[in-house]
């Protein structure tokens, strides 16, 4: 089959070929030009364009003017639930043993008073009323009501001296 | 063959007139797109309609072209003339239409009512019986093969038009015209 006819025609449809395979081809080219394209009635046409129309306003965006308001307040929320929910990144703990001697002198003289008052505390003035109030009456020396007198002396001394 | 259509397609001054459409468009006269639509909407219908064989089907795809066309408009160029930019808007929606397999099988409408009328009623069914078995084959032929064709043979379109609305060359339209007339023909006559 010379198929150099054929892109002959294709080029210059008044270069018919001459074989007889090539025109049975071309035959069947020109069947499928004549078939009718399928012409739907007036009626349809007379609406093509309403139709269209309401697709065109269905599918079109608000402008980016219109719109923006609904972008911040979504941008916000975002941005918001971000910093609450944000995972919390791990702080590295202080050391004293990374202090230099400098800062380990500042923090010396900065707790220094606060230490000395605390041991000079007369532990005799603590309220006892306050301590049961706060943690309550479980505590195991609450039910001991300990009678001193029961208590011997020279056992305890001894049980002193080797326990410490 | 339409021929006024045909001669449309040629026409320098129906291009000029199209580009003068579009910059009305652009301006924001709503209107000139409605004139472009009211030009070029059977032949996009017509195109869509030798994909799918279906009217439902095709003026989906028909609507859907002009659609596309309107989102963008603004950014057409120019390159190529405003109906072949069309017809590639709507071979691609109909190409992809038939790849995604949702194209229903020939609905059975005789497209040829006219002419089927106008003879005897057995020489009619005959003519309808072969032309139904002609379209049967063509849906049998490789894809690039079968866009090919349908598109050369609507409206007698040069092998150029079709290359730039396939995105081709004119010798792959060519070659796949050739081909796909060499394998409808075996398929129309497998012992032959």
């Amino acid at each position: 089959m010379d198929k150099k006819a054929i892109y002959d025609y294709l080029d210059d449809p008044s270069q018919n070929p001459k074989g007889q395979e090539e025109r049975e081809l071309l035959a069947l080219l020109h069947e499928l030009e004549e078939q009718p394209a399928a012409e739907p009635d007036q009626v349809y046409w007379n609406n093509f364009n309403a139709r269209l129309q309401t697709r065109l306003d269905k599918g079109k965006r608000r402008p980016w003017y219109l719109a923006w308001p609904a972008w911040t307040a979504t941008l916000l929320s975002a941005a918001l639930l971000f910093v609450v929910f944000r995972p919390s990144e791990p702080t590295a703990a202080l050391s004293l043993a990374d202090l230099s001697n400098e800062g380990l002198s500042l923090i010396s003289e900065a707790y220094e008073p606060l230490i000395e008052e605390e041991v000079e505390m007369d532990l005799a003035d603590v309220d006892y009323d306050l301590l049961l109030e706060a943690y309550g009456t479980d505590s195991w020396a609450a039910p001991l009501d300990l009678d001193t007198s029961e208590i011997d002396v020279e056992e305890l001394k001894a049980l002193w001296n080797q326990e410490g | 063959m339409d021929t006024d259509q045909a001669k449309k397609v040629r026409d320098p001054a129906s291009n000029l007139e199209d580009m003068d459409l579009i910059s009305r468009f652009v301006t924001g006269d709503e209107r000139a797109f409605s004139e472009l639509v009211n030009k070029y909407r059977k032949q996009v219908y017509a195109v869509a309609r030798r994909f799918t064989k279906n009217h439902e089907e095709a003026d989906d795809l028909a609507q859907e072209a002009f659609v596309k066309a309107y989102k963008n408009l603004k950014s057409f160029r120019g390159e190529s003339g405003f109906k072949t930019w069309l017809l590639r808007i709507t071979t691609n929606l109909s190409i992809n239409y038939t790849k995604s397999g949702r194209v229903s099988k020939d609905s059975g409408e005789t497209p040829n009512e006219g002419e089927a009328r106008n003879t005897a009623p057995l020489d009619g069914m005959i003519l309808n019986e072969q032309k139904g078995e002609l379209r049967r084959a063509i849906t049998r032929l490789p894809p690039k093969q079968q866009q090919t064709l349908l598109l050369k043979t609507y409206q007698n379109m040069t092998c150029e038009e079709v290359a730039n609305i396939m995105n081709c060359s004119p010798g792959t339209v060519k070659a796949n015209v050739f081909n796909a007339l060499k394998r409808l023909k075996q398929i129309l006559n497998p012992g032959m």
